[in-house]
């Protein structure tokens, strides 16, 4: 009993640091009969990481680039009478989302993509900073406590995740909407409304509610793996445990706040259901405007140049981030 | 008074007693070990005397002060962790700097004394690396140089050298006894080992089991370990075990492997006693042939093993009981070959002598020993 703090920083390694993915296709590679057989041939075990290899990029190439190199293409064409696409190579579609409208000189950013490629960066950001306030002090909890309960206490961080996304926004439908139960009990103490909904509040609300197991999750796993030592030792030294906790918890659990924080803000600024549902027509976001672009304007084209740009923009704040953060630290959670 | 008292402390874990009823002190400036195999509460007794426990029994006074119940803030305690827990998001000046930010000291004061620390434990020029970028042995110094920069009552160390090599630990081992010498700090250090408690301490306290089994210098505890417990722990010793007889006048051990064994002359001994002897693997003499010695038996090798500084022979008596015999420098090795017969022998005050648990005087089991 009295060992017992010796010997817990062992048990709490990740298993492995492989991606999944790779685990996977080794997995399925080694219960192969044949693959069995190279294996035991030593130089052609470097055959099997050589495969393993070309058929992760070999999925990489067919599902994400392969796609995204059409898009690509797409964008710089052009749309035909009824939605028929005219393979012409232009920039129109570019000019269009990203000149037209706009008085550079005078700050009027009158262009409806920007706009809503910015709105949908705000939203992204607000629903971040809430979920890291909502989310920290849960995540930590569970990273700490040892109570027996932790198991069950996770599986409700993760419980909503079994209910289909449009059904847990529906629900707050339910909560904000003119009959609904917010409204309801704010009117029998007198604050009368037609109800809280398609507004950038319900967005959000909506957002940070769907969101938030991203963000307690690896607060939780990194707190959970900083050892006691480091806070017993900061106590021992002088620290009181609010002192222990600025100086030693917060910022060794740093890695998973950037993680969760750039997972939250990536899935919110991609946002699609949570404006459709709870968002009223000032507050699309930038998918919404995508979807509308490709289904009911059916201008390919002009939807595959959005895209690009979107994936740029975000492309770029990643880079940022990383400059600052490091990926790694990120992906290692 | 003693500096530090630790007077009949507990610690209950649920059912688990993990300290039961345990008393010791150490005087101002001194060194004591707590010694004792893994589980028998030794990082328990010293976590409580940091305050990371609360002793569910019992008092802890420092200097006079009962810091029982006061959280480990607000004792003066340098504590240095089995992996040395330094912060690896701080540089090694942020991390040795850190107690004395926690006390207001003002960050050009702090710096100043980080590095006249860093100069007394010998690792000057690495403030600003981080700790993760420095070996083993100068994590270790670093640690101790952070719990000592802010001066305080008691330096506490739970297993500090047990996450070196062998040879790097023995090397550490002198340089932690000479910092705490220098520092003059009274010094409470937890290990399993025999060897480092024995060269760095002062006094010994060995725990079992919870309990203090005996406290003392360790030439006391080697020599005169007062319990079965503490004999077999400290040292290799083999044991045998037997009733006191009194053929002729002296009283001997009659031993159940069937060997006599005349006792020291210390030993109050009465006759149907039970008894133990512990024979020190290096207090026995092993020849080929019978010297006349007090208390020489035949017995069998079963093997011997050359280990350089000495070498081990493993004998066997009539019985198949094995003693392990151990000679320093001794290189006639290979004309030992198993089943030979040789003579082992030990002198009477070589002998350490504790009696069997149940007819123990001290535990005061009236009845069978009346006999």
């Amino acid at each position: 009993m009295s060992e017992r703090h010796e010997t817990r920083t062992e048990d709490l390694r990740p298993a492995s640091s492989q991606p999944l993915r790779f685990r996977l296709w080794t997995a399925v590679l080694r219960a192969d009969p044949v693959v069995r057989g190279i294996q035991v041939v030593k130089r052609r075990e470097r055959l099997l990481t050589v495969l393993q290899a070309g058929l992760g990029l070999a999925w990489m190439a067919l599902f994400l680039l392969a796609p995204l190199a059409y898009i690509l293409s797409l964008s710089f064409w052009q749309r035909g009478a009824g939605g028929t696409i005219v393979y012409e190579a232009t920039m129109a579609n570019y000019r269009e989302i990203l000149l037209q409208n706009v008085d550079l000189l005078g700050w009027q950013i009158g262009n409806t993509y920007l706009l809503i490629l910015w709105q949908s960066l705000k939203f992204g950001i607000l629903t971040t900073v809430a979920t890291l306030a909502l989310g920290y002090v849960p995540g930590y909890f569970l990273g700490r406590t040892e109570s027996r309960y932790r198991s069950l206490l996770l599986l409700f961080v993760v419980l909503p995740f079994w209910v289909p996304l449009i059904i847990r926004y529906y629900a707050w439908i339910l909560v904000l909407g003119s009959d609904g139960l917010l409204t309801t009990v704010l009117g029998w103490v007198g604050v009368a409304s037609n109800g809280y909904l398609y507004n950038d509040v319900a967005v959000v609300t909506g957002l940070v509610q769907v969101l938030l197991p991203f963000m307690i999750l690896p607060i939780y796993n990194t707190v959970n793996k900083i050892d006691d030592e480091y806070i017993e030792s900061a106590k021992t030294m002088g620290a009181s445990p609010l002192r222990a906790f600025y100086e030693v918890t917060l910022p060794l659990s740093l890695p998973g706040i950037s993680a969760g924080s750039i997972l939250v803000f990536i899935l919110a600024v991609g946002s699609f259901m949570a404006p459709a549902l709870l968002g009223g027509p000032a507050n699309m976001m930038v998918a919404n405007l995508i979807s509308r672009t490709f289904g009911q304007a059916f201008d390919w084209p002009l939807a595959s140049a959005m895209a690009m740009v979107y994936l740029v923009v975000l492309f770029a704040i990643i880079t940022v981030f990383n400059r600052f953060v490091g990926l790694e630290e990120v992906f290692d959670q | 008074m003693s500096y530090v008292e630790v007077e009949n402390i507990t610690k209950r874990f649920g059912d688990v007693t993990a300290v039961d009823d345990v008393s010791f002190t150490a005087e101002k400036g001194e060194f004591v070990s707590l010694l004792g195999p893994s589980g028998c509460g030794k990082t328990t007794t010293l976590r409580m005397i940091a305050g990371l426990e609360m002793p569910t029994e019992g008092t802890i006074r420092i200097d006079g002060d009962d810091v029982t119940d006061r959280p480990p803030y607000e004792r003066e305690i340098g504590m240095v962790f089995q992996h040395y827990a330094l912060f690896p998001h701080k540089t090694v000046g942020e991390n040795i700097g850190f107690p004395l930010k926690m006390r207001g000291v003002p960050e050009a004061e702090r710096r100043e004394r980080v590095a006249d620390v860093l100069e007394r434990v010998r690792l000057p020029e690495v403030m600003d690396r981080s700790p993760e970028d420095l070996s083993g042995g100068q994590q270790q110094r670093v640690a101790l140089a952070r719990a000592l920069v802010f001066e305080p009552d008691v330096l506490l160390m739970d297993e500090p050298l047990s996450a070196l090599d062998r040879v790097l630990r023995e090397q550490m081992r002198v340089e932690v006894e000479r910092i705490q010498r220098e520092f003059g700090i009274t010094t409470i250090y937890v290990t399993h080992d025999q060897a480092e408690a024995f060269a760095m301490s002062d006094r010994v306290a060995v725990l079992d089991d919870g309990r203090l089994s005996q406290q003392g210098r360790p030439l006391d505890i080697y020599e005169s370990p007062d319990s079965e417990f503490v004999a077999n722990f400290i040292g290799q010793s083999s044991q045998l075990s037997g009733s006191v007889g009194n053929p002729d006048g002296t009283p001997v051990l009659e031993t159940d492997a069937g060997v006599t064994f005349e006792l020291p002359q210390s030993v109050a001994a009465t006759p149907g006693d039970r008894l133990s002897v512990f024979l020190r693997a290096e207090k026995l003499d092993v020849s080929r042939e019978p010297t006349g010695a007090v208390n020489e038996f035949p017995a069998e090798i079963a093997t011997t093993n050359y280990l350089g500084e000495k070498t081990q022979f493993f004998c066997r008596l009539d019985d198949g009981t094995e003693l392990i015999v151990a000679k320093h420098g001794f290189t006639d090795v290979e004309s030992f070959e198993p089943d030979d017969t040789v003579y082992v022998s030990v002198p009477p005050e070589n002998l350490v002598v504790a009696r069997d648990p149940g007819t123990d005087q001290h535990s005061g089991t009236a009845g069978e020993s009346t006999a």
